[in-house]
């Protein structure tokens, strides 16, 4: 990358954490986060991604494997002197203190008090954008004003690290959008390293600088938005990174060439050396709607389905055509073709990625 | 309140009234009559001599003050074993925990009897405990539980601790996720997070907890009457002994009235306490 690289703050090496059941939650997880960087765990629920936040906050002890934050080992500090801020998904107010005493939590248990703490709860509260309701109890908030509390008690006391788990989670939609933003904004302009765990690929897309992957304890992936998304590293991050996410479809070789679930697919040249080279393995062809158009005819990167259905979308259409038991959705701005009708998608090269059926690894194009 | 539900309410309000306001409103009459001379009738008219002769009587008043400070001993003591066991059932019983809560319910439901018989073959000065000590050689002759102040209070302690364990469990279970771990990372020795978000969060438990074991001590007649034997006198085995044995029915009256008195006062103490509790500013 061409961007100047800053030193790793938070380095993750080979943990791995049972917790006593056959299979463990976390399967040698090694991560860096680079000072001032945004990096986000996704994956589906139970791969892993909580386990690992509270290892890092010293609420879990990992079963094997080292950590360290700022040069320091983290592994035989307790979690209250750690100096990592975390927002929770039920944000974990202290319900029988009020805002204000809330944020003075964590400067009371440094020694910080009288005037110093008075001004820096003041800049929190201004940051967050809640002057004037640090005298309320929390059960007099919003959930986003709860949320903002939370944020404002884990940045009062300057933490090296800030760990969000989940933090748009219990927001409605709308919230959802602007928040973002917002957590988004406030990161660049305290350059605090972040680490946020979510499931939703959007929000780990547009809010983070660098995003690990993770599923079944192992981290698939770790690299910026726009690499995973452009070229992610197994069939699992393609389809679960992107909206719309990738659809895979199995390529098989036929007596007059390629198909996809019945139907004529023309590969290029390069793309049908690939698939030669599996030794008559089918390969899985990833493919993203947003990526496909119709053309006149087949030809070369072109597949041949049967119109299924369509939708307006506002301003284009989405088609879903049939390829045997398959579906694959093509948008486009014209009329769409009727029901039934024979139709030919062409597929971008460069944008065509093919992964092992059985490994779901990616296959190199030669 | 509509015409169904007093028909629903009926039988349950003429039962109370019955069973429990009518012989209180007798009992609170007759602790202001007194007997008459070398009779067991009572004399005519009405006066506050009983209540007089509790208040003169430093007999009753060192009574008063042994079953007050015997009940809050028993209270504290209860607290102290109830805490951390809650903790653990609340925290991580997990599937267990309907066992346990049933187990601790054992004592409440079986009657104050058959524990109390249990306890003195426990604290007798052949009891099992006694024999404990003396195998280990921590003492050569009997330790006196029997008939002791201590006796009575470990009593109490065993008969009422249920009382204090289910409102703590109940209210440990309902702490707020995560607020015990946000204190942490905030900074919080473990110490600190009891007394800073632990405690406060559950206070309406320990009080609930506290009145009852309070009341439930303050009245008991079982455990006093059968480990006191007969040598710790309370207010219980006081209005029993009054009433049954003196067959002084007027002052053991106005005992048992001076008792549910007392009873009202800790209740309105901890209503009050939960009041104050729900409103204080931080």
């Amino acid at each position: 990358m061409a961007e100047k690289r800053a030193p790793d703050h938070l380095v993750i090496q080979k943990v791995m954490k049972n917790y006593g059941g056959s299979e463990p939650a976390l399967k040698s997880v090694s991560l860096n986060v680079r000072k001032g960087e945004f990096l986000a765990l996704l994956g589906p629920s139970g791969c892993g991604k909580t386990t690992l936040l509270k290892i890092i906050a010293g609420l879990e002890k990992a079963t094997e494997g080292q950590m360290a934050l700022a040069g320091e080992g983290l592994d035989a500090i307790p979690t209250y002197k750690r100096d990592i801020g975390i927002v929770f998904q039920s944000y974990a107010l202290f319900p029988h203190m009020t805002v204000d005493a809330n944020i003075r939590f964590g400067l009371d248990m440094r020694g910080i008090k009288g005037d110093e703490a008075d001004q820096r709860i003041a800049e929190v509260l201004e940051l967050v954008k809640l002057e004037g309701l640090s005298g309320r109890m929390p059960n007099a908030l919003s959930g986003g004003q709860q949320q903002r509390v939370a944020l404002a008690r884990a940045l009062v006391i300057r933490p090296k690290l800030l760990l969000l788990d989940e933090p748009l989670s219990n927001l409605d939609a709308v919230l959802r959008k602007s928040v973002r933003v917002d957590i988004r904004e406030l990161h660049e302009r305290i350059g605090l390293t972040t680490v946020m765990v979510t499931h939703d690929q959007e929000e780990a897309m547009s809010m983070a600088d660098r995003v690990a992957v993770m599923a079944n304890g192992y981290v698939l992936q770790h690299d910026t938005p726009e690499t995973i998304y452009e070229h992610p590293a197994s069939a699992f991050v393609a389809t679960f990174v992107g909206s719309p996410p990738a659809i895979l479809l199995p390529v098989e070789k036929t007596p007059d060439g390629y198909g996809i679930g019945g139907t004529a697919f023309m590969p290029s040249k390069t793309l049908s050396v690939a698939i030669d080279l599996q030794n008559g393995k089918p390969v899985l062809l990833g493919l993203r709607s947003d990526r496909l158009s119709f053309a006149d005819q087949a030809g070369p990167l072109t597949i041949t389905g049967e119109v299924h259905s369509s939708e307006y979308i506002g301003g284009s259409w989405l088609v879903h055509v049939a390829l045997g038991e398959h579906r694959i959705a093509v948008p486009t701005r014209a009329k769409p073709p009727q029901f039934g009708e024979a139709v030919h998608i062409r597929i971008d090269e460069a944008e065509t990625l093919l992964f092992d059926p059985d490994t779901g690894a990616k296959v190199a194009l030669p | 309140m509509n015409k169904r539900a007093l028909m629903l309410l009926l039988p349950a309000l003429i039962l109370s009234g019955i069973v429990f306001l009518l012989p209180f409103l007798w009992l609170f009459v007759t602790s202001f009559r007194v007997q008459g001379e070398g009779s067991l009738l009572m004399a005519e008219g009405f006066s506050a001599a009983n209540y007089a002769r509790l208040v003169s009587d430093s007999y009753f008043a060192e009574v008063f003050f042994r079953t007050m400070w015997m009940s809050a001993a028993a209270t504290v003591i209860s607290l102290v074993i109830a805490l951390p066991m809650a903790r653990q059932i609340a925290v991580s019983a997990g599937r267990a925990k309907g066992l346990l809560l049933a187990l601790i319910l054992v004592p409440l439901v079986s009657g104050a009897l058959l524990p109390t018989l249990g306890m003195l073959h426990l604290l007798g000065p052949l009891g099992v405990i006694n024999s404990i000590l003396k195998d280990f050689g921590l003492t050569t002759k009997s330790v006196k539980f029997l008939g002791t102040v201590p006796g009575v209070i470990i009593g109490l302690v065993q008969a009422f601790l249920p009382l204090m364990l289910l409102p703590l469990v109940n209210a440990l279970s309902r702490l707020p996720k995560d607020v015990e771990a946000a204190a942490e990372t905030l900074g919080a020795p473990t110490h600190i997070v009891w007394r800073r978000v632990i405690l406060p969060l559950v206070a309406p438990g320990i009080i609930a907890g506290s009145v009852l074991v309070f009341c439930a001590s303050l009245t008991s007649f079982v455990t006093p009457q059968i480990l006191g034997q007969g040598k710790i006198a309370t207010f219980g085995t006081m209005a029993y002994q009054q009433a049954s044995l003196v067959l002084d029915w007027p002052f053991a009256s106005a005992v048992a009235v001076v008792m549910l008195a007392i009873l009202a006062l800790g209740l309105a103490v901890g209503s009050l306490a939960l009041k104050l509790l729900a409103r204080r500013p931080a």
